[in-house]
């Protein structure tokens, strides 16, 4: 029996979920409602840059002379008012000439009117029948089968239960009671297309532990970095959303960087980083972080940013780490000592760079950092310490790389492409050389190269004479490496002197000694095919400058080479029993001229 | 019996419509504020497209008025999300807001609030974001940088090759937008004509001799990559026009053709 008590709960209850699904429908209808979106700025007017582009290598130009003048000046001259016109005028009519001839005008031009573009720029939330809310309709008539079938299950008497029919649809209400009928056409939402990955200073700490140390330096390193960030992102907020990304993205990358390699690095010297105490330990600390930053954002001369991986950018600061825990006096009195070595590496480099391979730069810069905390006083003199442009490796490294990149004189045959790799083995070999001793920068009188610069030239040119195709770019830096410390051993080989009528210096008369004997193409071919092997000569040429630069570059000791390499040749010529090791052995072993 | 049950059928409809009445009256209101906020943002829009399209419709009032009611809506905006948070967030409503208020940031150029708009509201569900939301936020960043492009070509205070950066930068992000399941065809026409506003823009910086041109500008290879980022865009535009079939459709491609010199300029 149906008590009036019950039928008002019911009313309460019922009303409750009909507002709620009145609400909900009210609100769906909202999310779904048309947006009329406005297009970003533009001019919509056709302009000259249209028409040139439209022109540039068309056909029309070559056919039509008045329009190829017309062109010219629009595109690289100063054309008046009238000029511009008349060239969009002829542009929107060799268009159409164009357009029809090849099938594509399809209707009026006569322009869009306002309500036809509004209704193809107003936008639904779901695409077409795709939207996962049920109608308004569908929600309310939802609620109220549920509504109902409360009432009928609960309210005893409102169908009659002995009835067949009303057991059957009684049992069938209460079966279905759970299912929420105003949900059951919705449909997934949207996936979550994107996340908040920027990794906090504060999630950072976990990485290092809770050390006390570790929270002074993740302080000091995050601070530094944030302020540097902010005032650049602050500049450019208005104005440019790129650049503030990328500054976003590097300022994220060099925090990871230097957080990561800071445990192996300034906890291990805590006494350098960390014993300061007040704004100069932050300032100390923090400088790594930004001065890599900063050169990294602001160089003008390249475009850094290209160049640094993850990997080149974490070898860089630990580098710059350790070398600043070995000699802080690096950093400078203001903490840009960094920044400015840094810059200077990029703006001397980059030229040769370019050409050689830019990759470079970044392990440039590593190596050179790392190379002078070794002899800092003599290679970047205290007085000098505002001017990284005195730095001693800058200009080793300006030197070789610019030797290096020289493109090939004409009738030179050797001309080599180096890797990566091969220009970092003669790197680290020429940087090391004028660590152990500055003088190789020294200029030599009434010539301009320095020692290291005439070094790389004579050896190059004398390299480039080789025939194409007998040597290996890799075979060609062995031999330079082993000019380099040739020259290192005994300076004399740069010495002008004459020989066989032609005066030159002995490291160009000695590598083309061996080239003559061994690579050119007056070599008898039995001949070259043994010790023309990559290896072999390398072996030859690597004996001769050692053997060289023990007994001295004198003529009668050149002369006495010679007649070593001429024997061996006429061995191998003959068929005469010949072997590499008692070749090797002869040369280290060759007496001194009398 | 039968009286007293037909009285109490009465007293329940009664109770219902009063009931409904009510709740829906005082919990709606944040709903409605938020369809006044719509309509002014529908509004300006709706005016400044018809400008954009024909700047000769564009005198000093109407612009002032397209501002008026950008800064209105915004104003509607800022206020129901500073005060109605919680009934937004329970209608699923949130993302909504944030996104009109983010677009609307973006309209009057406040672009640093436009990306805290976003920031903001992808902190929430990823499904608090629907599909016409999720790609405009997605989108918006491209939005911005090509107008941030535009001003600086306007200003002539910028190099090219940053112009450009921006530029083509602004392609890619509105490519994110594109690439966001669910988004109905007339959004996707809408963030095609996004791109193509963008590509004119790159004509227009070529073509500006008051804007000098790097060392290594070279005409021909700067128009074959302006051919490699115009054509899909511009395939993928007429197969969308094609798609709806109307005249209204065709006339925008018309319009679009010859402001681009599309298909003949990269044929």
């Amino acid at each position: 029996m149906v008590n009036t008590a019950d039928i008002i709960m019911l009313g309460i209850v019922s009303g409750i979920r009909l507002a709620e699904q009145g609400r909900r429908a009210y609100a769906e209808a909202t999310i779904e409602r048309e947006l009329v979106l406005p297009l970003p700025n533009f001019n919509p007017d056709v302009t000259a840059g249209v028409a040139t582009n439209y022109f540039l290598g068309s056909k029309h130009i070559e056919e039509n002379l008045w329009l190829k003048a017309l062109y010219e000046k629009v595109a690289h001259g100063a054309p008046s008012e009238e000029e511009e016109k008349e060239f969009i005028v002829a542009y929107q009519e060799f268009k159409i000439l164009d357009d029809v001839k090849n099938g594509v005008i399809k209707g009026s031009e006569s322009a869009l009117s306002r309500e036809a573009l509004v209704t193809l720029v107003t936008v639904r939330q779901f695409a077409r029948n795709r939207s996962p809310y049920p109608r308004a309709f569908q929600r309310v008539l939802g609620s109220l089968i549920e509504i109902g079938i409360d009432y009928f299950a609960n309210v005893p008497g409102a169908l009659d239960e002995k009835s067949s029919s009303g057991r059957a649809l009684k049992g069938f209400l209460k079966c279905i009671d759970d299912l929420d009928f105003a949900q059951s056409s919705a449909q997934e939402l949207a996936r979550n297309l994107f996340f908040a990955a920027l990794e906090t200073i504060g999630e950072t700490p976990s990485l290092l532990g809770a050390d006390d140390k570790a929270e002074k330096l993740i302080e000091a390193v995050s601070r530094g970095l944030v302020k540097d960030l902010r005032e650049r992102m602050e500049k450019v907020a208005a104005t440019d959303l790129s650049k503030q990304e990328k500054f976003e993205m590097w300022g994220q990358l060099v925090l990871r960087s230097v957080l990561g390699n800071a445990g192996t690095t300034i906890l291990s010297n805590p006494g350098t980083y960390l014993g300061v105490a007040g704004p100069d330990r932050q300032a100390l600390v923090s400088s790594v972080g930004t001065c890599v930053l900063d050169a990294i954002l602001d160089e003008d001369s390249i475009d850094l940013s290209r160049l640094y991986s993850r990997e080149t950018l974490d070898r860089l600061i630990k580098a710059a780490l350790v070398t600043l825990s070995e000699y802080p006096g690096l950093a400078g009195v203001d903490h840009k000592g960094l920044q400015r070595v840094l810059g200077q590496v990029a703006r001397d480099l980059s030229g040769a760079a370019k050409v050689l391979c830019p990759d470079i730069l970044p392990e440039m810069m590593r190596l050179i950092l790392e190379k002078s905390a070794v002899n800092m006083d003599l290679l970047w003199p205290e007085e000098f310490r505002n001017n990284p442009a005195k730095h001693l490796l800058i200009t080793a490294s300006r030197e070789f790389l610019e030797k290096l990149s020289e493109p090939p004189a004409p009738g030179d045959w050797w001309t080599p492409i180096f890797s990566k790799t091969q220009l970092l083995e003669i790197a680290e070999l020429v940087l090391e050389e004028v660590v152990q001793n500055p003088e190789w920068l020294v200029k030599r009188a009434t010539i301009e190269n320095t020692i290291l610069g005439d070094a790389v030239e004579i050896t190059l040119a004398s390299l480039r004479k080789i025939p194409p195709g007998r040597i290996s770019t890799e075979t060609g830096v062995e031999v330079l490496k082993a000019a380099i410390k040739g020259v290192a051993l005994r300076r004399e080989f740069l010495n002008r002197m004459k020989f066989k009528e032609e005066e030159r210096e002995a490291l160009g008369i000695l590598l083309e000694m061996l080239i003559e004997c061994i690579l050119s193409d007056q070599v008898d071919p039995k001949v070259r095919w043994v010790l023309a092997r990559g290896e072999i000569f390398r072996l030859i040429a690597e004996a001769s400058l050692e053997r060289l630069a023990e007994i001295g570059v004198s003529q009668g000791n050149l002369l006495n080479l010679e007649k070593v390499l001429i024997q061996a040749a006429e061995d191998l010529r003959t068929g005469k029993p010949w072997k590499l090791e008692s070749f090797l052995e002869e040369l280290k072993t060759l007496s001194v001229a009398n | 019996m039968g009286v007293k049950r037909k009285d109490g059928v009465y007293g329940l409809k009664g109770v219902l419509i009063l009931l409904f009445v009510v709740l829906m009256s005082g919990c709606v209101s944040h709903i409605q504020t938020l369809r006044d906020a719509q309509d002014e943002f529908n509004r300006a829009a709706f005016i400044e497209n018809a400008i954009k399209m024909d700047p000769k419709q564009g005198d000093v009032v109407t612009l002032g008025n397209i501002n008026a009611s950008y800064r209105l809506s915004l104003k509607i905006l800022s206020d129901l999300i500073r005060e109605k948070r919680a009934d937004l967030e329970k209608d699923n409503l949130v993302g909504v807001a944030y996104t009109l208020k983010a677009l609307t940031e973006w309209r009057l150029g406040e672009y640093e609030a436009a990306l805290t708009t976003i920031r903001i509201v992808k902190e929430y569900p990823a499904n608090t974001l629907l599909p016409r939301d999720t790609a405009m936020v997605e989108a918006l960043r491209g939005l911005i940088k090509n107008d941030q492009a535009y001003a600086h070509m306007v200003a002539r205070d910028y190099s090219y090759g940053d112009i450009k950066t921006l530029l083509n930068e602004s392609l890619g992000d509105m490519d994110k937008g594109l690439a966001v399941p669910g988004a109905g065809e007339n959004l996707r026409l809408y963030l095609l004509m996004a791109k193509l506003s963008v590509l004119k823009n790159w004509l227009d910086l070529k073509g500006d001799r008051g804007i000098p041109k790097p060392a290594s500008f070279n005409e021909a290879a700067e128009k074959q990559e302006w051919c490699e980022q115009a054509k899909p865009v511009w395939n993928h535009f007429v197969a969308e026009i094609n798609r709806l079939g109307t005249q209204e459709a065709v006339s925008l491609e018309q319009g679009w053709a010859n402001r681009l010199g599309m298909p003949g300029a990269c044929r």
